[in-house]
This record gives structure tokens, C-alpha cells and sequence, in this order.
């Protein structure tokens, strides 16, 4: 008997189903989580009218242009200083910089606080952010980074870093993993890596990373013990 | 949405959001990823739908989506595949006649599996897709025609060996 594509097609597809303890546990979720309406109170948002919308936003564009670094390229000529970021295990990366600062990589949306509970004022490109403080920053079984510097004005920095659906699932498949974990790091560092960026810290320093060293797979992390980048840091206008 | 209404929704159209995951990745395990991850989002929206019809849609299109953001992650760019698409495990790997169609869906194009099995499977014309897919009208049909082409050749080609 001839069948049509579409008959073939449809009957090929019979077998598909989800299974059904997937079907339960998705069912399941709905009974874990609070209901939607009580998630968030940014949902007003939606509710807000547009001219209060667009009024903010132009407020956020014209201080993001006023506080833009003026050019990448002046950085070039900047003076030079060497920082060391170790990892002194693969739960935990430290930050060692002269300069009393760190960078890390954050995805586009983080939170950021100090431990007095108050944001901390930083500006990020392309998704790197910088702190200020000598300390260490570690990883634990979380998709929250913690940098607590040792004698430091600002307190512990708390980051929350949104990770990927596949750094999700990693690490809550392998919650006793070090891999999992040293992955997850592996891929903030690769993008540290091909970045240069401007970013400046609370006390209004204007800080660069120039270059983050080579290292080709996340296995290779595991041996690794130690990681030399560098900052730069603009120097005074000579009105200033 | 409550909790009743959502489970109803998900054994109504979780066979319809899995199978269109299914089509577009050809794979159970990040279907089903695909499949939680639609319908939680669902639950964390306050989505107001006026009936199933674009209740159905609305899943579809979130799975299109997810299935695209899949296809576009880092993850995904870095890892190369290094066995077959189908899991020879599966039951539908079991049919040959099955197995030539997802085989031939397979060797689509990313972008072209999701518009064949909106068509075939889903029974959805032309105008629906393009709301779906957020594809314009012409390159839907361009696409459409294509892989239709393509999966007919596939399907002749097995039927005369």
C-alpha cells in the first residue's frame, strides 16, 4: 500500500512520547514553585505605562553614554601592571592583583553586592567585571561567586552569575564534581581571555585587562596553578 | 495558572511540544530538556491564553525557540557530535520505515525540520507556521518546499532499494 508523506511522516511519530515520569515531574514542579503571580514584584513592570518605560530607559542610556571610557586604544598606552590570579584548587580561584583588584567574567546579567547588602557600583564590556580588593574568589556548588577580599572598604562582593542550561544541568548532575565545576570556570576564563575591557572600580579608577594567558582545553585547568594577566590603569588627566 | 490547569495542559500538549523537540534536535535527551524547560516557562509567566488553540501555539513556539537558543549555545558549538543522531536504544529506531524518517530529518537543516514537522505533523498551514516560526510567508514556503522535497526523495530513494 502507497502512503502518503505525511502519513509516513505522522506514523513515524506515533512512537514519540515523553515519558511519563517526565511528564510527572514537570507536574511535580509546578506544586515546588511559588505561584507566578507572587514571583516577582519587577512584574509591574509590564504594567507600567510605555512613557514611564521609555523615560527610564533614556535616563539609563544617556548615563551609560556619559560614563563610556572615551577609546579602548588610549588604554594601549597605559601603564602596565601584572596581577596573578591562581587556582589554588579547582573549587576555588584566587585573585592576587597589585593592584587590588579583580576581574571575573559574569554573563550579561548579575547581581552584584557588597556584604553590607549594598550594590556595588561597577560598569562591565563585554560581560567582564571588575572588582576592587585583595582576596580571594571562590566557586562553591552554586551558580553564586563570592570574592571576599581581605582588607577591603566594600566588603565581600556576592555575584550571581546566571550559567548556562548546560552548566545548570552540569553541575547538578555532578554536585560532587570538580570537573563540573572547573568547566564551569573554564568557560567564564575563555572569555576573559579574548577580552579586553574597561571597567572601573567604586573609588572611580578606570582599570583594564590587556591579556589573560593561553590555556586551550578546561582539562588542562586542573593543572593549572597559576594565571598572569594584566591591568592597566589609566593614568591622571594632566588637569587633574 | 493553576496547578490542576497546568497539569492538564501538559499531558494535553506535552506529546505535541515533545515531538516538535524531538523533531528539531533529534534527540530524547535534550528534547526532554527542551520539553521542562517550555513548559516551566509557562508556569513562571502570567500568559493569558483565549483557548487551547493558541495555547498550542504558544508551547510551540517557545519549544521552536529553545530548540533554536540550543542550536545557537556555546555548549553546542563546541561539542562535536560523534555518533549518530538517533540512539539505536530508542523504540523508534526498532521500525527501518522510522528510522528513514528520522534519518531524513536528520540531514535537514536546522531551521527546515521544524517547518516539515509543523506541516506534517502538526497539520498547520502555511499562514500558522510563519506565526510560529516568525519566519516571513515566503521563506517559509521556500523552506517547506524544500524539505519536502528533500524528505520525499530520501523516502523514495529507501523504498526502491
Amino acid at each position: 500500500m502507497n502512503k502518503t508523506v505525511r502519513e509516513t511522516y505522522k506514523e513515524a511519530f506515533e512512537a514519540i512520547r515523553p515519558p511519563e515520569d517526565l511528564i510527572a515531574k514537570t507536574v511535580a514542579h509546578s506544586k515546588t514553585r511559588p505561584t507566578p503571580t507572587k514571583q516577582a514584584k519587577w512584574r509591574g513592570l509590564s504594567t507600567m505605562p510605555p512613557a514611564i518605560v521609555a523615560a527610564c530607559l533614556a535616563v539609563l542610556c544617556v548615563f551609560g553614554l556619559a560614563t563610556h571610557p572615551s577609546s579602548i586604544a588610549e588604554a594601549k598606552n597605559l601603564r602596565l601592571s601584572s596581577p596573578v590570579i591562581t587556582l589554588s584548587g579547582p573549587n576555588s580561584l584566587e585573585i592576587d592583583t597589585y593592584e587590588d583588584r579583580a576581574a571575573i567574567y559574569v554573563e550579561s546579567d548579575f547581581s552584584c553586592e557588597n556584604s553590607l547588602g549594598k550594590p556595588y557600583r561597577i560598569k562591565t564590556d563585554n560581560n567582564i567585571m571588575i572588582v576592587s580588593g585583595k582576596g580571594s574568589f571562590s566557586s562553591e556548588w552554586s551558580n553564586e561567586l563570592v570574592i571576599k577580599p581581605d582588607a577591603s572598604p566594600i566588603g565581600t562582593i556576592r555575584i550571581t552569575v546566571p550559567l548556562s542550561k548546560e552548566d545548570k544541568k552540569e553541575l547538578e548532575e555532578n554536585t560532587d564534581s570538580d570537573d563540573a565545576i572547573t568547566r564551569v570556570l573554564f568557560s567564564c576564563l575563555m572569555e576573559l581571555k579574548k577580552t579586553t575591557l574597561t571597567l572601573e572600580n567604586e573609588a572611580g579608577t578606570t582599570v583594564y585587562i590587556m591579556a589573560i594567558p593561553e590555556f586551550s582545553s578546561w582539562k588542562d585547568l586542573r593543572n593549572l596553578t597559576s594565571i598572569d594577566a594584566v591591568l592597566t590603569e589609566k593614568p591622571p588627566k594632566p588637569s587633574e | 495558572m493553576t496547578e490542576e490547569e497546568f497539569a492538564r495542559v501538559v499531558r494535553e500538549f506535552g506529546t505535541a511540544v515533545y515531538r516538535a523537540a524531538y523533531a528539531q534536535t533529534c534527540s530524547r535527551s535534550i528534547a526532554e530538556d527542551i520539553f521542562q524547560e517550555s513548559f516551566l516557562k509557562l508556569w513562571s509567566r502570567p500568559v493569558f491564553f483565549k483557548d487551547d488553540y493558541h495555547l498550542k501555539c504558544w508551547l510551540l513556539k517557545v519549544t521552536t525557540n529553545l530548540c533554536r537558543d540550543h542550536f545557537k549555545s556555546a555548549y553546542q558549538r563546541k561539542v562535536s557530535p560523534t555518533d549518530t543522531p538517533l540512539d539505536p536504544s530508542t523504540p523508534e529506531s526498532e521500525d527501518p520505515q522510522n528510522g528513514i524518517v528520522f534519518d531524513a530529518l536528520a540531514r535537514l537543516p536546522e531551521n527546515e525540520r521544524i517547518l516539515l514537522h509543523l506541516f506534517y505533523e502538526e497539520d498547520y498551514s502555511i499562514k500558522e507556521i510563519t506565526r510560529i516560526t516568525g519566519k516571513s510567508s515566503a521563506a517559509v514556503k521556500t523552506g517547506l518546499s524544500r524539505a519536502r522535497k528533500k524528505l520525499r526523495t530520501i523516502l523514495l530513494e529507501s523504498e526502491s532499494q
